[in-house]
């Protein structure tokens, strides 16, 4: 939960994010990526927590599982994951499939080490580490090809980082990802996020110019919502604004008119104004939305449109990844889909790059 | 590979630990003594020193090393030695390298090229600017163009010529101002990215995609009333010939463009397809790489630059044409873009890539590109059964065309050895270490090597085998690779230096200001840095 509001991730704030009107979305994508196991589903015995930490879900996808541990009531907790985890790594399973963000895999991999093969169905808000498939369809997919696999022993393995965030030095506006260790996850290319990579700060002054122009060529009438990340954020550097590094600022007339806006108040400020949305790129995943940015929700891209989105990222950014492709995972399946297809990214103040956008 | 028949020479390169020429030699030696004119002459016309003009004389003399000829003889001979000789077996890496025939060169220190002026009469040069003529017509035969021009000093500067040309074109129908994009993809030779922007351009640029060349959806996704050109390569430095070139170019007409091909990678393609038929409206060649004539270090270069008759009126200044009965320089072209360099272009490489074209023949060209072609694709064989290598597009099953690049990202994951590293210790076996692939490095650890038609099955099978054996050593004993080269004139350069502009010199005279005159005693520069 915790994307839609504006918070980089719920982590002992689930009530101050339930307050703001969040709701879990965790359950309705894990259901995205079961409904992906397709005829493989047959090949699978599942061990799943029960209720709302993974049975109900289970049935929902009208598979069978065996429940192995139940949440102590309420709210679900750091125990209770570490409770089921340790009943599966004691049942001998091949492979954990969780639901969640760099906490909960950071919970996980306190217990099983890379000795148990991970894989992470992306529902939290930060996912810096590189256990996630791309999208939770990438999920159910990769499980699928690996029950299909006729040799177990040809599935390749890598170790993957556990990275997060501080959350409160996060909400403070530093960013200071740490490594938690090396976690073994499954690995069919394409499937899978990269951990994120830094951007080592090569093409800063071309980021920097494009900045300006962007900065200069701003239309007085209209709202522009500035989303998270470095390369955005040097566009209100432009205009000596400063605003939040991980949050979506909005700005009209050349002025701030909001800072870390949440979902409400860009609907809230918009009004007759045409709006233009200016994102950046997660370096090594290639999201572009719905990483960080959930904030930047499916009504208000579509409020923009697709000539109303602006994407500036470096052109090593793009080059470091590793499959040559942007990713968009709103939430809404089928404006994923619209926004499928070829975009120029602004890599310098007179270069674009064209970068294919993919949906999950 | 591990069990290889070929046998690698032991070498080791002479170490002259020699200073530089401008610290040998002794204060009033000379090589060559001049008689002095005898007093009847300098009656008549005055001294040598009176008869050059004040205005190109200098005041102080210069400082040139002072030695006697055999000395000179002999340092450039140990340079030579310590350099592999630059007649070695280099499949150096993005460039197509060939054989200098000493023929050529002979034809362009004859008197009818090394002593005309390019100031002299068109009536009095009638001999060169034929030669020019008619090896523009051969360039206009294999590549369906209809004017070359070779003013052009290089590969980058022709790109060049093409920006000027498309910036004319589009002003002359009052188009430049909103046509002010060019085209190109990530992996075409980066002076086509960077001459567009040198002249104004905004670049967009398009990525490779699975089947190693952007698609047709990044190309559309590109195009609009605002594209000016397209600047493509193919087959690009991954060696993948992209077959829907067409389809491409009949895009950009459409949207209004035009359409340049960079023929830096001509050589796997020559002879088989012509620019024109592809519906190009501009193409260039490089003479000092794939026509013969020498590169880097061995002389000048000639980027020649052929486009259609619509365009022909912006080209560069001036141009040699034919009338009715003689050859001229037409300098009167209304239309004209105006001057990338001075005069018409390095012409004794000209002359030297016409002698190779009349050597070569249309048999021969067709044939060179077919060994080229078929040389990338045995070696292609060879080096995928080299432990730490991987081909670029690893997915992709169809043969490259006259080069491949390469990937040593495994050799570096495995032993921290990558293409820098494997460079530094080729030198140790006497052949030449690649050149760094072209920038950006989408593939880790790149390598391109180019076999060219000059190399003989031998000389490729012994390259291999050194990239072999560097590959045991890394797997074996990693720290024998990375602190290479042994057997060469000086151990590992630090190449700190080289990005420092305080402490870079490539005249003595920088050197001398910038690290001292102290230097100068007993010193070694050339081993220092």
């Amino acid at each position: 939960m915790g994307g839609r509001v504006g918070l980089k991730g719920t982590d002992g704030l689930s009530d101050a994010a339930r307050k703001l009107g969040a709701e879990p979305v965790s359950a309705a994508r894990t259901l995205r990526a079961l409904r992906r196991l397709g005829a493989e589903r047959a090949g699978i015995a599942i061990l799943a927590a029960g209720g709302a930490m993974g049975a109900s879900v289970v049935g929902e996808a009208g598979l069978l599982c065996q429940v192995i541990t139940q949440p102590t009531g309420g709210e679900t907790s750091a125990a209770d994951t570490a409770a089921a985890v340790r009943a599966m790594v004691a049942a001998g399973i091949d492979l954990l499939l969780f639901a969640g963000g760099d906490g909960t895999a950071r919970d996980i991999y306190a217990i099983t080490g890379d000795r148990l093969p991970i894989l992470g169905i992306p529902t939290g808000v930060k996912m810096q580490s590189a256990v996630f498939a791309t999208s939770p369809e990438a999920a159910g997919d990769l499980v699928a090809a690996i029950v299909a696999m006729p040799e177990r022993a040809r599935l390749q393995y890598r170790l993957s980082e556990i990275m997060d965030i501080d959350e409160d030095e996060l909400r403070r506006g530093a960013i200071s990802p740490r490594l938690f260790g090396y976690a073994t996850v499954p690995y069919i290319p394409l499937l899978l996020q990269n951990a994120k990579v830094r951007n080592h700060g090569l093409d800063e002054a071309a980021l920097d110019a494009a900045a300006h122009q962007i900065a200069a060529q701003m239309d007085m009438n209209m709202l522009y919502a500035i989303g998270p990340g470095r390369s955005t954020k040097r566009i209100l550097s432009a205009m000596n604004l400063s605003g939040s590094l991980l949050g979506t600022d909005l700005v009209a007339g050349r002025q701030l008119v909001a800072c870390d806006a949440n979902e409400r108040t860009i609907l809230g400020l918009v009004r007759d104004r045409k709006l233009r949305i200016i994102v950046g790129v997660i370096g090594g995943q290639g999201h572009v939305f719905g990483r960080g940015n959930q904030e930047l929700s499916p009504a208000i891209i579509r409020l923009a449109g697709r000539d109303g989105i602006t994407i500036i990222a470096s052109e090593q950014k793009l080059l470091a990844l590793e499959d040559k492709r942007l990713l968009v995972d709103t939430g809404d399946l089928a404006l994923d889909r619209e926004l499928a297809g070829y975009w120029r990214v602004v890599v310098g103040p007179q270069e674009d790059m064209v970068m294919k956008v993919a949906a999950p | 590979m591990s069990d290889n028949p070929i046998h690698l020479r032991q070498y080791h390169a002479p170490v002259w630990d020699e200073p530089v020429v401008m610290q040998l030699g002794y204060p009033g030696r000379r090589g060559q003594v001049f008689p002095q004119p005898s007093a009847a002459a300098i009656d008549k016309v005055g001294t040598a020193s009176s008869l050059i003009p004040k205005g190109l004389a200098r005041t102080n003399a210069p400082a040139l090393p002072e030695m006697s000829e055999p000395e000179a003889q002999r340092h450039y001979l140990h340079l030579c030695q310590e350099t592999l000789g630059m007649l070695n077996i280099s499949l150096f890496g993005t460039c197509t390298m060939k054989y200098n025939a000493r023929v050529s060169e002979a034809i362009a220190q004859r008197p009818f090229v090394a002593d005309v002026h390019p100031l002299q009469p068109d009536e009095s040069m009638q001999g060169i600017l034929q030669a020019i003529h008619e090896f523009d017509l051969g360039l206009r035969a294999l590549s369906g163009m209809d004017q070359f021009i070779f003013q052009a000093g290089g590969g980058a500067d022709a790109a060049y010529t093409n920006c000027v040309v498309t910036r004319a074109y589009h002003k002359s129908r009052g188009e430049l101002k909103r046509r002010n994009e060019v085209i190109t993809s990530i992996q075409a030779h980066p002076c086509n990215a960077a001459t567009a922007a040198a002249a104004g351009f905004k670049v967009v640029t398009l990525n490779l995609e699975e089947n190693g060349y952007p698609s047709i959806g990044a190309l559309k996704a590109a195009i609009s009333d605002r594209t000016a050109a397209l600047f493509i390569n193919n087959p690009d430095d991954m060696g993948i010939y992209n077959p829907d070139i067409k389809e491409w170019v009949r895009l950009v007409h459409e949207a209004g463009g035009l359409c340049f091909y960079d023929h830096a990678n001509f050589n796997g393609v020559m002879g088989k397809i012509r620019a024109r038929e592809l519906g190009f409206d501009a193409c260039m060649f490089m003479l000092h790489k794939t026509f013969g004539a020498p590169k880097g270090g061995g002389g000048p270069a000639v980027g020649a630059y052929g486009c259609t008759e619509a365009l022909a009126p912006f080209l560069p200044k001036p141009v040699v044409v034919k009338d009715d009965k003689a050859y001229r320089l037409d300098y009167g072209r209304r239309k004209s873009a105006g001057k990338i360099r001075e005069f018409f272009g390095n012409v004794p490489q000209v002359l030297k890539a016409y002698a190779w074209l009349l050597a070569m023949g249309r048999d021969g060209i067709d044939e060179a590109s077919d060994i080229s072609v078929l040389a990338n694709n045995y070696m292609d064989h060879k080096l995928a059964q080299i432990r730490g290598l991987t081909r670029s597009n690893p997915q992709i099953a169809k043969h490259r065309m006259e080069m491949t690049r390469w990937s040593l990202g495994t050799l570096k994951t495995d032993t921290g050895c990558g293409t820098v590293e494997v460079a530094n210790r080729m030198a140790d076996y006497g052949v030449d270490p690649w050149w760094m692939s072209h920038e950006p490095w989408i593939v880790p650890e790149p390598f391109t090597p180019e076999a060219g038609e000059m190399y003989s099955k031998e000389d490729l099978d012994y390259w291999m085998a050194v990239v072999a054996k560097i590959s045991e050593e890394a797997y074996a004993n990693p720290e024998l690779v990375k602190s290479a080269p042994h057997n060469q004139v000086i151990a590992q350069i630090k190449s700190d230096a080289l990005n420092d502009p305080a402490k870079w010199a490539i005249t003595w005279r920088a050197y001398v200001r910038k690290h001292g005159k102290s230097s100068e005693a007993g010193s070694k520069p050339h081993a220092a840095e």
